[in-house]
């Protein structure tokens, strides 16, 4: 049998932060569920999620922080936050207050991860535009003022999750691939690893053994 | 002991391994044996089983050493009995087994094992026998035999159910129907790893890199195809001759069709004693060269690789178009010439990956003379003990060619040459082979040719020399696996340079390969599951309550409360409490005590975790600084318990801190109008903000002369007052002084005694978050320091801390002169090392010694001077 096929070769962490309530954790059973966990109690901690997916043919693993949004384990989740490749800043348009807040989460995320880390701003539960409190235009300008990603999405019929997930994947790619990222750094949030091919040819492969041939 | 007998005995296992079948599945015989898992070994029993019309044996793993009832027994493989069952052993010599081989049909790949006691026999033999009758009375019953080839099972189902039967079920025994009872005890192809031995920690839960391979394995018939290659072995014993010249054509270039492989075996390159004592292991490359000349002209060939051993070669020759297929190539040679040493007789191999199989190829030259037979059987033997290559052993390979002068010759004179059908009666392989004393398990075409030893170089004439050999077939091909399919075997008459005439056989052999399509459907899906597998089989931990509620706290009392946490995941659980962060390795503030801090549990396990808080005098003012001014319970500390390799939960510990003296700097207990007990961290954080500006109501606080008072009226010829040994067993009244204190309980009698007092004082000093000597100029611990300037460094404190430390030092003062067993050096010490706590390093010494300078004279002038002041 060749050796080591399952050779995803990066590690991407995320960090999923916003107000208690926004929709963090059901956001990510959406992603690597594809279900909506309707009366998710409260997060008292931090998830823990992986998922492997496909950026520009390579096989990325992302492995999901969800931390909890109470305010008191604010101190507490501050700890998470390091080594983060991306952080999915979530807010809820149907809770003004949820978006008031993003400052201070963007505050958070700006001096507790590098200055590549790449943030995706959420305006989560978009399914319910009734209610809506926060406009997308407003939004939209909040993000583009501060340099992030956004886009509204819905935990809850799936729409724009996946896209969020891997649109922060494929621009911490593209950072690598630009050079950005210093991949031997602990904080960049990234491990490479070195792809193993199902099959080698001998000739570049086999280590010069005298029990070997030296063909 | 007794009862450990009685579990050890054979029918004890019978029994508990007879449990684990239903009415009419009958255990006839068990095994102990074990696998080899990379470097680990893995205990086994296998039982072979019997319905009404059908067989299997099963590999059950132990949940434990000594397994006492069946639930420790679980079911690892099954091996039915039909068309493609195999038991194979491994015998070295005729004494023990070394190891055997199970497979069948349903098992994409045969599974290793190894007998637990090699040296008994009985149990080993006894089983093989019943297992080999039962495979016999089936094939017969049958009425046909199984083929050489076995077609792999293969299943082309997306759903990957699993366990795929062969699609071929013509007329054979091994039908589906026929095993349908084994479905109950195949293992369910679930997502979820709920084992018994994983759940009770007793085997590892296989994870990311490992559990992929798992499923890839197992997944295996989704997308391995067997994949016909042309093998082409050749064999030729030069007896010395150079034959970089000879044309090799007729040798090698036999077959109609281009070979994939070639196997080309020399013997006798090189007889001289040089390359004897020097064991000459370089490749004669002419002789190669000539090989590269004569191969099958419709392909392309280049060399992989040659293994030489003095005059034995082996040269492996691939077409160039399957060249990136072989991944793995390893040469090995072995003497078993004199002192099993010498490289004039032995063998020389060449391991290689071809696609998914290992195939290897020997090249032995075995003891020669006609009565060799039992050396001859020894050095086959010793070739394949010692000719080992990196990770494994000639019988490892899936595809196994062992060619060469193997020097077996005929038991009878030449005379009587007459039919070679008949002559192959005696011949020493076949004899040796049907007595099972050598080449076990390996398979030899029909032999439709002359023998090709001895002739007169040059002609095809029988050896016309002095010692008149008798003819023999020296040279041979022979092999093993399953999959191999002979097509031709034959000698070469045409070339007479050599004594020996060479053999060639051609082959086909169907090798596992990936399906490349199949191969990425099937990883993709693979790959899928893992990611949920891992997601699914996050240990998890239930915790009863994330809320500890204190409620109201005091000083230097002890509370504590409890929370289980119980595993009701089908993984053993390992928790610990987390550090707060990479700098602050504590898991909880310093007041907090938490037991036990880390642990594991097994499934079904639950814990209590007990939670304590203590608040002593050296942590209280962080207690202070963390209540701020909040009136009511708040989070007081967030412990992150840590389930590894899963989720963290946070559990807040929540209370007041009560107000209390102890802990307060002596700014704002000057400050205070009424009794603490009374008052809201609101208005004493007010309080303390305002205390150094505004005027002080009391010129020093009353706590502290409350307790000097006392001291002083009824303590002064106390003994053992101001001990450097602190007795703690006090604190019950001392916690009665803190509320007597807290309430301004003047009017009522103190509650303690003189000791009490003595020790709730050193306390109160030691409580406040700066010492009572703060800001402290470092010069006046000089001993040579002015006394007066020390003083004057007193003047500058505040107006409260410069009270209070004058009123000390003149109450210790009068004390050491009234008390008799007072010593000053002890009293200095004490409060040298309460009063000035500075951060800085400072000497025990210093610190005692500025004290004493104040307690051995009277400063009662400089104190009246001060008091006036204020």
């Amino acid at each position: 049998m060749s050796s080591g096929p399952y050779n995803y070769n990066y590690i991407f962490k995320y960090i999923i932060i916003g107000d208690m309530g926004v929709g963090k954790s059901c956001l990510l059973h959406q992603f690597t569920e594809k279900k909506f966990m309707a009366n998710c109690p409260h997060t008292i901690g931090v998830e823990f999620g992986t998922r492997i997916i496909e950026v520009a043919d390579k096989k990325i693993k992302l492995q999901i922080w969800d931390t909890a949004g109470q305010e008191r384990f604010r101190a507490v989740t501050r700890s998470y936050y390091r080594g983060a490749a991306g952080a999915l800043m979530v807010y809820d348009i149907t809770r003004r207050s949820t978006y008031n807040h993003l400052s201070s989460w963007l505050t958070d995320t700006r001096n507790l991860t590098n200055p590549n880390t790449v943030i995706f701003l959420i305006g989560n539960k978009s399914d319910l535009e009734s209610t809506r409190e926060v406009t997308y235009e407003e939004a939209k300008q909040f993000a583009d003022e501060n340099g992030l990603m956004f886009a509204e999405a819905s935990a809850m019929n799936g729409q724009n999750v996946e896209e969020a997930f891997l649109e922060t994947a494929r621009k911490i790619y593209q950072n690598i691939q630009e050079g950005r990222l210093d991949l031997n750094a602990s904080e960049s949030g990234v491990q490479h690893r070195p792809s193993q091919p199902g099959r080698t040819s001998l000739t570049s492969d086999t280590p010069n053994n005298k029990d070997q041939c030296s063909c | 002991m007794n009862n450990g007998t009685v579990e050890n005995t054979p029918t004890f296992i019978f029994q508990i391994v007879q449990e684990k079948f239903l009415p009419g599945e009958t255990v006839k015989a068990v095994l102990h044996a074990y696998q080899r898992i990379g470097v680990e070994t893995s205990n086994r029993i296998l039982a072979l089983v019997a319905t009404q019309d059908s067989y299997a044996v099963f590999s059950f793993a132990l949940a434990c050493d000594k397994p006492r009832t069946f639930s420790d027994l679980v079911v690892d493989n099954i091996f039915p009995i039909d068309k493609g069952f195999r038991m194979e052993s491994e015998v070295r010599n005729t004494i023990s087994v070394l190891g055997f081989s199970l497979s069948s049909s349903q098992s994409a790949r045969k599974s290793t094992f190894y007998p637990s006691h090699p040296d008994d026999a009985d149990e080993y033999t006894s089983f093989k026998l019943l297992v080999d009758d039962i495979f016999d009375y089936k094939v017969r019953t049958a009425d046909t035999y199984p083929q050489a080839i076995v077609p792999p099972p293969f299943d082309d189902d997306e759903s990957g159910t699993g366990g795929g039967t062969t699609t071929d079920e013509s007329g054979f025994f091994g039908s589906e129907k026929e095993f349908s009872w084994l479905a109950r005890y195949r293992r369910e192809d679930d997502l979820l790893a709920i084992d018994r031995c994983i759940a009770d920690g007793s085997k590892p839960l296989l994870k990311g890199e490992s559990k992929f391979q798992y499923e890839l394995k197992k997944h295996e018939h989704e997308y391995i195809i067997n994949k016909t290659y042309r093998i082409y072995c050749a064999t030729w014993n030069v007896n010395g001759q150079q034959c970089n010249a000879t044309n090799l054509r007729p040798w090698l270039a036999a077959s109609e069709d281009p070979p994939d492989i070639y196997a080309i075996a020399f013997q006798e390159l090189d007889l001289s004693p040089k390359a004897i004592t020097l064991s000459e292991s370089r490749p004669d490359r002419s002789v190669i060269h000539n090989i590269m000349k004569s191969l099958h002209e419709g392909a392309q060939y280049e060399e992989l690789c040659s293994v030489r051993l003095v005059g034995m070669m082996l040269t492996i020759v691939v077409k160039r178009s399957i060249r990136p297929n072989i991944t793995r190539c390893e040469k090995q040679s072995v003497g078993t010439g004199a002192l099993n040493l010498m490289g004039n007789k032995g063998g020389v191999g060449v391991s290689l990956t071809l696609n998914e199989d290992s195939l290897c190829f020997v090249n032995s030259h075995l003891a020669a003379h006609v009565s060799e037979v039992q050396r001859r059987n020894e050095d086959f033997n010793e070739i394949n003990r010692r000719l080992l290559f990196s990770t494994q052993d000639i019988s490892n390979h899936d595809h196994i060619f062992w060619i060469g002068d193997l020097n077996y010759r005929l038991n009878m004179t030449s005379d009587e040459i007459t039919d070679y059908r008949v002559m192959l009666k005696f011949d020493q392989l076949n004899i040796e082979r049907a007595a099972h004393r050598v080449f076990e398990n390996y398979y030899e075409g029909e032999i439709t040719f002359q023998p090709t030893y001895k002739y007169d170089p040059g002609t095809d004439n029988w050896d016309s020399s002095e010692k008149h050999r008798q003819p023999a077939w020296c040279d041979r091909i022979l092999w093993r696996g399953d999959k191999i399919k002979q097509i031709v075997y034959r000698n070469v008459m045409k070339i007479q340079l050599s004594d020996h005439k060479p053999v060639y056989a051609t082959f086909l052999a169907d090798i596992k390969t990936k399906d490349e399509q199949k191969y990425k459907r099937v990883h993709e899906k693979i790959l899928k599951r893992v990611d949920k597998y891992e997601n699914d089989n996050q240990p998890q931990i239930t915790v009863e309550k994330t809320d500890l509620d204190f409620e109201e706290i005091k000083f230097n009392e002890e509370y504590f409360r409890d929370f289980t946490v119980a595993n009701n995941c089908h993984l053993p659980v390992e928790f610990s409490f987390k550090e707060k962060t990479e700098t602050d390795m504590r898991i909880c503030e310093d007041w907090i005590s938490i037991d036990p801090c880390y642990g594991t549990l097994i499934t079904g396990r639950s814990l209590s975790i007990r939670v304590k808080i203590h608040i002593k005098s050296e942590t209280v003012w962080r207690v202070i600084k963390k209540q701020g001014n909040h009136i009511g319970k708040i989070p007081l500390d967030i412990l992150v318990l840590h389930v590894k390799n899963g989720r963290d939960i946070f559990i807040t510990v929540m209370g007041e801190y009560k107000p209390s003296c102890f802990g307060l700097p002596v700014e704002t207990l000057c400050c205070l109008d009424k009794p603490i007990v009374d008052m809201q961290w609101s208005e004493l954080t007010e309080i303390q903000m305002k205390s150094t500006t505004e005027p002080f109501k009391i010129t020093m606080p009353r706590e502290i002369f409350l307790l000097i008072d006392y001291l002083y009226r009824v303590g002064m010829q106390e003994i053992n007052l101001f001990q450097l040994e602190r007795s703690f067993k006090v604190n019950d009244n001392i916690n009665e002084i803190r509320d007597w204190l807290d309430s301004c309980g003047a009017a009522e009698e103190f509650p303690g005694t003189p000791h009490t007092a003595a020790e709730a004082l050193l306390m109160l000093l030691e409580s406040s978050g700066n010492p009572l000597i703060h800001p402290l100029d470092l010069n006046v611990l000089n001993p040579d320091y002015p006394f007066e300037l020390c003083l004057r460094a007193i003047h500058k404190l505040s107006t409260p801390r410069k009270n209070v430390f004058l009123y000390l030092t003149m109450f210790l003062h009068e004390f050491i002169e009234q008390n008799r067993n007072a010593n000053i050096e002890v009293i200095a010490k004490l409060f040298g090392m309460i009063l000035i706590r500075s951060s800085h390093d400072i000497h025990g010494l210093q610190r005692k010694n500025f004290i004493k300078r104040f307690l051995s004279r009277g400063i009662f002038n400089f104190a009246r001077n001060e008091f006036k002041y204020s």
